[in-house]
C-alpha cells in the first residue's frame, strides 16, 4: 500500500491521477474529531486516513459494500488494521472519493461501525452535502489560480522562443491550450487556442488575462482560425496583436 | 435545443452543456465552445469587464481577490455539482 505524499495535498483535497480524495465535512467534525476545513495535510497522520490514502489513490472500489443502504447507492468498506473502518463513496460525475464516514470496528458491539454507517444513511447524513460541493469547487477555483498566471508565461515565454511553432500545455493541471506566436516585422501576434469543455464557468476571462494582464478586452480578438492547424470543434481561439516598438495594442 | 437557450450565464452553460451535447450528438467540449462565442457576443460589456476585474488582480499580485473572482459562479456550480452527482439539497 503506497505512503500518502504530502506535495499532493491541496487544501481539502488529496490529488491522484484519475480523482481526488475528499473527507465530508460531517465525517471530519464529529467521526474524526476535527475542524470542517482542516487541510488534508493535516489528516496524514488518521490511521483512517492512511488507509484511505493508500487504498483508494489507486483504486476506487473495494472487497466488501456497505449494504444494504437506504439511499441506494454504492458505498465501500474501508479496512484500515484490525479496528478502523470507514465507507467511501465514487462520485464518478465530479471525479472525487468521498470518505463519508469513520468508526472503529468492534464485531457485535453497538457502536460497531456498520450499524452506525447504516443509520448515518438512514438519516440523510452519509453522503457528501451542498456545502461539501461548494467547499470542492472553492478549493479547485483556488488551484486554478494559484497556478494559472505562472503557466500562462512559461508558454507564451516558450512559443516567443520559437516563432511559427505551436506550444502547447495544460494551465493549472486543468485547461488545455495551445500557443503561437508570429513575427512580422515589429508585429508580435499571439494565438491562443483553448480546450472549451476544459473552462469552468468564471475561467476564459482569467485565463486570457494570465496571458496578457496589461491589456484591456479589446486587445484580444476572437477569431476561427490558428495559423498551424486547424482548430477543433471544442476549442476557443483568441489572436492578441502587439507592437514590439510600441507595447501593447488596445 | 438550440445552445443560445443557454448563453445566459456561463453556470448556465456548463450545468447543460453535458444534456445538451446527448440531445445533438455532440461533446459537451463543442456544446460549451460555442456557448461561450455567443455569450461573449451577446454579453460583450459583462465579459470586458471580468476581464478587467481578472487583469489587475493579476497585475497587483493579488492571489487571494482572483481566486474569490473565480469563485464568483461557486454557487451555481456547486449545485451543479451535487445535481450531476445524483443528490438531493
Amino acid at each position: 500500500m503506497p505512503g500518502a505524499n504530502p506535495a499532493d495535498c491541496r487544501w481539502g483535497s488529496y490529488l491522484c491521477a484519475d480523482w481526488e480524495l475528499r473527507v465530508t465535512a460531517r465525517c471530519l467534525v464529529e467521526d474524526l474529531g476535527r475542524e470542517p476545513d482542516d487541510p488534508f495535510e493535516d489528516l496524514l497522520g488518521q490511521d483512517i486516513i492512511k488507509g484511505f490514502v493508500g487504498k483508494r489513490s489507486t483504486e476506487p472500489t473495494d472487497t466488501r459494500k456497505v449494504e444494504p443502504l437506504t439511499s441506494g447507492r454504492e458505498l465501500y468498506t474501508l479496512g484500515y488494521g484490525h479496528r478502523h473502518r470507514g465507507a467511501t463513496w465514487h462520485d464518478t460525475q465530479n471525479g472525487v472519493i468521498w470518505l463519508c464516514a469513520y468508526a472503529r470496528h468492534e464485531s457485535g458491539a453497538p457502536d460497531d461501525a456498520f450499524p452506525y454507517f447504516k443509520q448515518l444513511d438512514a438519516e440523510g447524513r452519509l453522503l457528501p452535502t451542498r456545502d461539501d460541493y461548494g467547499q470542492l469547487i472553492e478549493d479547485r477555483n483556488r488551484r486554478f489560480t494559484d497556478a494559472v498566471v505562472t503557466d500562462a508565461q512559461a508558454l507564451l515565454a516558450e512559443a516567443r522562443e520559437e516563432p511559427d511553432v505551436e506550444k502547447s500545455g495544460v494551465l493549472a493541471d486543468s485547461v488545455e491550450v495551445g500557443v503561437a506566436v508570429e513575427i512580422v516585422e515589429t508585429l508580435e501576434e499571439t494565438w491562443v487556442a483553448i480546450r472549451a469543455g476544459d473552462l469552468r464557468p468564471g475561467w476564459l476571462d482569467i485565463v486570457l488575462a494570465a496571458f496578457f494582464p496589461d491589456v484591456d478586452i479589446r486587445g484580444w480578438e476572437p477569431t476561427e482560425r490558428f495559423p498551424t492547424r486547424a482548430l477543433r470543434e471544442d476549442e476557443l481561439c483568441y489572436r492578441h496583436l502587439r507592437d514590439q516598438t510600441t507595447g501593447p495594442q488596445g | 435545443m438550440s445552445t443560445s437557450a443557454v448563453a445566459r450565464l456561463p453556470a448556465d452553460i456548463h450545468a447543460s452543456a453535458k444534456a445538451i451535447a446527448g440531445m445533438q450528438g455532440r461533446t459537451p467540449g463543442e456544446v460549451i465552445a460555442q456557448a461561450w462565442r455567443e455569450f461573449v457576443e451577446r454579453h460583450g460589456d459583462e465579459f470586458a469587464a471580468d476581464f478587467e476585474r481578472a487583469a489587475a488582480l493579476i497585475r497587483d499580485g493579488d492571489t487571494e481577490g482572483l481566486a474569490a473572482h473565480a469563485n464568483r459562479f461557486a454557487a451555481a456550480e456547486a449545485d451543479a455539482a451535487l445535481e450531476a452527482a445524483g443528490l438531493e439539497r
